[in-house]
């Protein structure tokens, strides 16, 4: 009867933590065992051979760039709308280097030129290596040129 | 009305006091000296490092297989995997659901693939993933793309590994 009434009396509890904290750590360990850390993505590129070609009367604005076997690089401007005078760039490279500091600023300077511009054309070189045209699909799409092909050799 | 309260029952008696010499309370504190771990931080540190792993697990079902020694290029622009038909270039060597592919069959096999992805209504349809090292050439990924195009497939996509823009 003594013991019921101390029962009654405390209004103070305690929760046992111990197995909720068994649960995170099976959650943690089996989380950093199954987490995969090297996120793989993919840049896409749209190209108009065949049926995709047939469209579109009238070319959109659009930049052409063409890397040489040496590194350089030349941004040439096509269809541009009226009042719109964006004069050929031409990159020398850098120790057989593309100039990427160039390359980056133009690409800047250009958007704020003509900011409707949405479309690239890469031409590389045969030996323009994989990770150099990525660099510069990315650095496009950076400046929200997102509409990019690459031209066959 | 809080007379066992948790907060009593955790303060910690010391030790020091109970040495006192002016007044020994030796006999009256012997039995207090307890100790207790604060389990309640590190409920709130194990719930944080949880939702963090399950914010940061790759929302994504697709994955890519990396070969050894292979290193993609990085970008941070990239769009999540999604389903595709992997090519990969190894050592000069075009690879295609682990079978390696002659520059000559190329067009064929990709002609193939992509028929029988349609008639399986297979989800990979129109996607091809290109999978190289970042050194490779760009003429060893130029019979690609121009395959790519010929025989049907859409999206074609370079796989990169994601770069974190801060």
């Amino acid at each position: 009867m003594a013991n019921l009434n101390r029962q009654k009396n405390e209004t103070s509890f305690e929760i046992n933590l111990l197995p909720f904290i068994s649960l995170l750590a099976v959650c943690i360990s089996f989380l950093l065992l199954t987490t995969v850390w090297i996120h793989i993505g993919t840049l896409d590129i749209r190209q108009a051979i065949g049926e995709a070609s047939e469209e579109k009367p009238e070319n959109p604005p659009s930049v052409w760039v063409l890397i040489e076997d040496d590194g350089r690089v030349e941004l040439e401007f096509k269809d541009l709308p009226e009042g719109v005078n964006l004069s050929k760039v031409s990159l020398s490279p850098r120790n057989r280097k593309i100039d990427w500091e160039g390359f980056t600023h133009s690409t800047l300077t250009l958007k704020e030129l003509a900011p409707e511009l949405k479309t690239a054309l890469v031409m590389p070189a045969a030996n323009t290596a994989y990770e150099d045209l990525i660099k510069i699909l990315d650095q496009f799409r950076k400046v929200e040129i997102s509409d990019i092909g690459v031209t066959p050799l | 009305m809080f007379k066992h309260s948790p907060l009593k029952q955790d303060l910690i008696l010391s030790p020091i006091k109970a040495q006192a010499t002016v007044r020994p309370r030796q006999g009256r504190s012997k039995k207090h000296l307890t100790t207790s771990l604060v389990l309640t931080s590190l409920v709130d540190a194990f719930s944080i490092l949880v939702i963090y792993l399950l914010v940061n697990t790759s929302a994504t079902n697709e994955s890519l297989e990396i070969t050894k020694g292979m290193e993609l290029p990085l970008a941070s622009q990239s769009e999540s995997l999604e389903a595709g038909l992997v090519v990969k270039i190894e050592n000069n060597k075009y690879i295609i659901e682990e079978q390696e592919v002659s520059l000559d069959d190329m067009n064929h096999t990709l002609s193939q693939i992509h028929d029988e992805l349609i008639a399986q209504s297979d989800r990979r349809v129109g996607h091809l993933i290109i999978q190289a090292d970042k050194s490779t050439p760009y003429d060893l990924l130029n019979p690609l793309v121009t395959a790519g195009s010929v025989s049907g497939f859409k999206k074609i996509k370079f796989a990169v590994l994601h770069e974190e823009t801060l």
